[in-house]
């Protein structure tokens, strides 16, 4: 589903990415862990092209969007994206939050976007909420909108950036309980997380990344129980 | 929210009044001061007298008269003659190339200064601040191609006039400007001179435009922004000969006397600068410095 | 009142001595009513206020161009330049530097004795001039404003598929106006009492007015705070509305 070939990225001379080679297949949850700073942010921030890679290729659905000539803005409407920072709009309510988007792209009427807001908002059983302002929400229930808020987009692939490291621990439970069951129901994810037992549990397969290369991947049980290489290990005694 | 309004509205009125205070107290100063100028006036009506003799004695004479003068004479900076200037006017008063003030004026004022004893310090302004100078007791005298007009004799004192000046029509080359069809023109003038007042009386606001200095009236008459100039002659013919494709009409708008102004207060200087002008008209020099000036 | 003033108005001529507030009367009536010269300061803030709004439409229509211009170019991908964005953002920058590294006086001049030299309303000259002043620095506070915003607000605009333009108009915007508006009414403030600078280029704006009676009147206390009395409630007028203006969108704002 997604192809990536040698994709390489610096900033400011200083390499993050050097060179990775992957698939993600259609499907799968791929959990990507590692250390602070060894570009695993910055690898699912490429993915949709947020960040720019310096070299490499990217294929989505057949298209290859490094391609300058891709509309980007189509891809993107097919790969949906969670921030550890919610970035929920503030300027409008919960509804127009999630509304937004369909509507403005042209996905969705209007009246068509306001019940796919609703049924979404039941999902996260946070429909009360609807004509709430962003700051007038917990965190855990900002991020579970922002879930929902992706998921109007009817995206094929969503990408997690650490949605619960901004979290108090107390809402943790809640923002994965709503990833737990995107998965259930056969969501292709890449989920960046320092949760490990979300990894175990949800991930059909672990990458490990340091200094910008997929240094091990392996099924959860197989990585978290056999660590093959030092640095794995040692990550892995530090976290658990 | 009420409150608030009401404390900027309070606000308001006291700087207002503030303001307004500063004002009234600063003219009541002024009218102080010209209660006290009866008795100066009458403390040296013995210098006059004395000024007069020199005036009409020969050299040595007016030396001695010289010396009198520097005991009687009050100026604002003890010692010097200061006079406030809009430098923008030749040939009676203009910057040269290496930025001296120079001109008739100019030469009248050092000879008057010198026989004086004061030094002559002269402070360039725009035309209307030169004018408030000499009312706010800034300068001792206005020197600035002045005209003799009532208005301003009621803020300051003039000399004798020295020289008169005429007001003319400056127009650029071909154009159809004459006196009797000033009225549907568009005339621009120094702000502050008697031409901008006399125009604006005779044919309204909207046909007069006002600028700071001559120099910006002459660039826009140049530019075709206006469509005439209303000027004083002498200044007229300056500009003319450095702009060959202006040209002075033949007809005279308006014959006024040049005068300098001097300090309401200082009755004093008056005189003595009378006497000394009026020695210097006599004796020729004056006109000789106009010539030197202004050649026909 | 008028016998009054033409009576003590005399008496003053001649040097006969007035009290303190009969001073203060016939230099008053002198500078505000004799001649209706009222009439010659109302006009004068008429063309203050005219030129007022021409400048802030051109300043705010120019402002909003430059700032969406150059933050667009700034926020575009690294390696995807757009050459003609590129261009627009050479030429703003030009303008905003020119602009703000010269005095506006200097400009003025420079609008009506070398660029618009056929022009002979001076008064439009200076609103355009003023205007195009002020274009540069609303660029700037509007900039400002838009960077102001959380880029995430952006990456999260971006990331559901929805183009620049539109998150920017229902995104960006909309949260950097709160910060814009307050420095835009700093600037109108300043806008409106720079034109009396248009004074020298022949607009007949409310300093013009009270100089013109100042050198008719040879008195320069009263037309002068009068001017300044006039500003001054201006402005007040102006900071109250735009205070109102901000509660109200601090109401709506339930951040």
């Amino acid at each position: 589903m997604i192809d990536v070939k040698n994709l390489s990225k610096s900033f400011d001379g200083k390499p993050v990415l050097c060179g990775i080679t992957e698939h993600i297949y259609p499907g799968e949850k791929v959990v990507i862990i590692g250390p602070s700073g060894s570009g695993k942010s910055t690898f699912l921030r490429c993915l949709n092209l947020l960040e720019t890679p310096d070299s490499g290729e990217i294929t989505f659905d057949g298209a290859v969007i490094t391609d300058p000539k891709v509309k980007i803005d189509e891809v993107r409407r097919q790969m949906g994206m969670v921030f550890q920072h919610f970035n929920l709009f503030p300027n409008m309510t919960i509804r127009k939050n999630i509304m937004l988007a369909p509507v403005q792209t042209g996905l969705m009427k209007s009246d068509e976007a306001a019940e796919n807001a609703m049924a979404l908002l039941r999902r996260v059983n946070l429909e009360d909420k609807a004509d709430a302002y962003p700051s007038q929400l917990s965190g855990g229930q900002k991020q579970r909108i922002a879930i929902v808020r992706a998921l109007a987009m009817k995206p094929k692939v969503m990408l997690f950036d650490e949605p619960t490291s901004a979290l108090d621990p107390e809402m943790v439970g809640e923002v994965l309980e709503v990833m737990k069951e995107l998965a259930a129901e056969g969501m292709t994810m890449v989920v960046v997380t320092h949760e490990m037992g979300f990894a175990r549990e949800v991930g059909t397969r672990v990458l490990f990344m340091g200094d910008g290369t997929i240094m091990e991947q392996n099924t959860p049980r197989e990585l978290f129980e056999h660590p093959q290489c030092e640095r794995l290990q040692s990550f892995l005694a530090k976290v658990l | 929210m009420k409150l608030k309004k009401l404390l900027a509205i309070a606000l308001a009125l006291v700087m207002v009044l503030a303001l307004c205070a500063c004002g009234s107290s600063s003219s009541s100063t002024t009218a102080d001061s010209s209660a006290s100028t009866d008795t100066a006036a009458a403390d040296t009506s013995a210098a006059d007298t004395a000024a007069d003799d020199a005036a009409a004695a020969d050299d040595t004479a007016s030396d001695d008269a010289e010396e009198v003068e520097e005991t009687e004479l009050t100026t604002i900076n003890a010692g010097k003659l200061t006079v406030s200037m809009s430098a923008d006017f030749p040939p009676y008063e203009n910057l040269d190339d290496s930025g001296d003030i120079v001109g008739i004026e100019v030469d009248i004022m050092s000879l008057i200064a010198e026989q004086l004893g004061l030094e002559l310090q002269i402070d360039d302004m725009d035309f209307d601040s030169a004018l408030l100078a000499v009312q706010q007791g800034k300068s001792d005298m206005v020197v600035s191609g002045v005209t003799i007009t009532e208005e301003r004799k009621l803020v300051m004192n003039f000399t004798d006039s020295y020289t008169t000046a005429v007001q003319v029509i400056v127009v650029p080359e071909g154009s159809e400007v004459t006196l009797d069809n000033l009225g549907d023109q568009l005339i621009g003038t120094q702000r502050g001179t008697t031409g901008f007042i006399y125009c604006e009386d005779d044919y309204g606001s909207d046909h007069v435009v006002g600028y700071d200095s001559y120099t910006l009236v002459i660039q826009a008459l140049l530019n075709g922004q206006v469509d005439c100039v209303v000027m004083d002659d002498s200044v007229a013919r300056a500009y003319v000969a450095e702009n060959p494709s202006l040209s002075i009409l033949d007809t005279e708008y308006a014959v006024e006397e040049y005068a300098f102004g001097v300090d309401k207060n200082n009755t004093a200087l008056l005189d003595a600068v009378n006497t000394v002008l009026n020695a210097l008209i006599d004796d020729g020099t004056v006109q000789s410095i106009i010539d030197q000036y202004i050649s026909e | 009142m008028a016998e009054l003033y033409t009576e003590w108005k005399a008496l003053m001529t001649a040097g006969g001595e007035l009290s303190g507030w009969q001073t203060f009367f016939v230099k008053f009536y002198q500078a505000f009513i004799d001649a209706d010269r009222w009439q010659l300061y109302l006009s004068g803030v008429g063309t203050t206020l005219m030129v007022t709004a021409m400048a802030l439409v051109i300043g705010v229509v120019l402002g909003v161009f430059v700032a969406l211009v150059r933050t667009a170019h700034d926020q575009q991908r690294r390696g995807r330049h757009n050459p003609v964005l590129g261009v627009l953002n050479a030429i703003c920058k030009v303008y905003t530097t020119v602009i703000r590294g010269t005095p506006v006086m200097v400009q003025l001049l420079i609008f009506s004795f070398v660029i618009f030299v056929n022009s002979r309303n001076f008064t439009m000259v200076g609103a355009f001039g003023l205007g195009l002043n002020s274009g540069a620095y609303v660029s700037e506070i509007i900039r400002g404003g838009l960077m102001s915003v959380d880029p995430g607000q952006m990456e999260a605009g971006r990331s559901l598929g929805m183009n620049y333009f539109t998150v920017m108009r229902f995104i960006i915007i909309p949260q950097a106006i709160k910060a814009i508006l307050p420095a835009l009414g700093n600037e109108f403030i300043i806008l409106l009492k720079d034109t009396s600078l248009i004074s020298v280029i022949g607009g007949k704006e409310l300093i013009y007015a009270a100089q013109g009676i100042l050198s008719r009147t040879y008195e320069a206390m009263y037309p002068l705070l009068g001017a300044a009395a006039i500003y001054l409630v201006l402005v007040m007028a102006f900071t109250w509305l735009l205070g109102r203006l901000e509660r109200r969108l601090r109401k709506s704002d339930r951040r």
